[in-house]
């Protein structure tokens, strides 16, 4: 996945508009609620084969953080 | 050794409603459609403070007996699982074999296990059958989570609804249950407990202390707490390599299972898991928009549904997977 692909995959999860996902995005300026982290949780373990926990859930802050577990 | 089948279920609800209207009015900026939209419930039944899992459980048990013509004086065996036991003390199993009129020469256990429970209480129902010293048992589910829910935790009162079920397991010509695959991970103990209420940690004016987390859900610990990414996080990967390694126990592939019977846990997560185990659709049984996830009542339910209506045929393998608090998981086949 290029990170064009991973933050149009962000943006869907988000349910943002096409363009409007940096990097530098702040997640509590989304809709960064208990069902986008089950989203979050379901597209790293399908895409990526990683298992998230709650600890790295909850240290999350910006897109560029959710980037680096994107890989 | 003696074989076992399932021979009838039955499943019974309590009365009183709670809908995603109900919800929507409680909890600010959220509506029924998304509500339904996000679990895939419309409504939950749930006990009023006076009934209880032995009530259910009671009532579930008569209807198998009504609805199949079943003597309870046939019965010899009454495993109950229930995590919302009418009494520490004595066995709430021991009481319904009373109140069933079941045979006093009758065995009667309770098994604390939750999402799991359907597939372990078959397990042990296939042992006891199996190892000549039952030869009817009567497998009853009962749970009332909803007694253990804040009414203002949003996420746990959407999902969890109460009810019963009664399986009666019998001595069979050839086995139509077959080979168990079971799990267990206490090391997520923690992630869906009531903290306070056992001898752990007794209940007190400190445990009754209210507090709102983060996401706007109020509870204590005399109080069910789940750890919602945490249970999905454990789910999503733990249930693939559950049907994977059942599937080999067992000697067949995907395609020789007609149906799959999952702890109806909710929708979002179903869907995952459907799609992540590579499911076609229309075998995957889903039918809990009425009930919400009822614990460890959600398999035997969805069974006694998809039999009703024509989904589910004699001579089908179904494959049932239950999942949750324990952590503990199990699946199994059966042959309808």
């Amino acid at each position: 996945m290029t990170i064009q692909d991973k933050i149009q995959a962000l943006e869907e999860l988000f349910e943002a508009d096409a363009g409007t996902i940096t990097p530098e995005t702040a997640l509590d300026t989304l809709q960064w609620d208990s069902m986008a982290m089950l989203s979050l949780i379901a597209l790293v373990n399908e895409k990526f084969g990683k298992r998230l926990n709650g600890q790295q859930l909850k240290a999350l802050k910006t897109i560029q953080d959710i980037l680096a577990v994107m890989e | 050794m003696h074989c076992s089948s399932i021979r009838h279920i039955s499943y019974s609800l309590p009365d009183k409603i709670l809908t995603n209207a109900d919800l929507a009015s409680l909890y600010p900026g959220w509506t029924e459609a998304k509500i339904l939209e996000k679990t895939g419930i419309s409504q939950r039944h749930v006990v009023t403070d006076t009934e209880t899992a032995g009530d259910l459980a009671e009532r579930a048990a008569i209807k198998l007996f009504d609805e199949h013509q079943i003597d309870p004086q046939t019965i010899d065996f009454i495993l109950l699982a229930t995590q919302s036991p009418d009494y520490f003390l004595p066995t709430t199993a021991c009481m319904l074999q009373h109140r069933l009129g079941i045979a006093t020469t009758a065995g009667a256990l309770d098994f604390n296990l939750g999402c799991s429970a359907y597939v372990y209480g078959l397990s042990l129902a296939k042992g006891l059958i199996a190892g000549g010293i039952a030869a009817n048992v009567l497998l009853l589910t009962a749970e009332t989570y909803t007694k253990h829910i804040h009414p203002m935790d949003k996420s746990a009162r959407t999902i969890f609804g109460d009810a019963a079920s009664a399986t009666l397991i019998s001595v069979a010509e050839t086995e139509r249950i077959w080979q168990f695959q079971l799990g267990t991970d206490g090391s997520g103990f923690d992630k869906l407990i009531v903290p306070a209420g056992g001898m752990r940690l007794e209940r007190s004016s400190k445990t009754a202390l209210e507090i709102t987390d983060d996401s706007g859900n109020t509870r204590s610990q005399d109080h069910l707490f789940m750890d919602g990414t945490e249970i999905f996080s454990f789910t999503i990967t733990t249930v693939p390599r559950t049907v994977k390694e059942t599937l080999e126990k067992n000697g067949l592939k995907m395609e020789n299972i007609d149906l799959f019977v999952f702890h109806q846990a909710n929708k979002y997560m179903l869907d995952f898991l459907c799609k992540k185990c590579k499911i076609a659709p229309e075998k995957f049984y889903m039918n809990f928009a009425d009930c919400g996830n009822t614990v460890s009542s959600s398999i035997p339910i969805a069974l006694a549904r998809a039999a009703k209506d024509g989904t589910l045929k004699p001579g089908m393998k179904v494959m049932l997977v239950g999942f949750g608090v324990g952590l503990s998981w199990g699946a199994t086949i059966i042959t309808w």
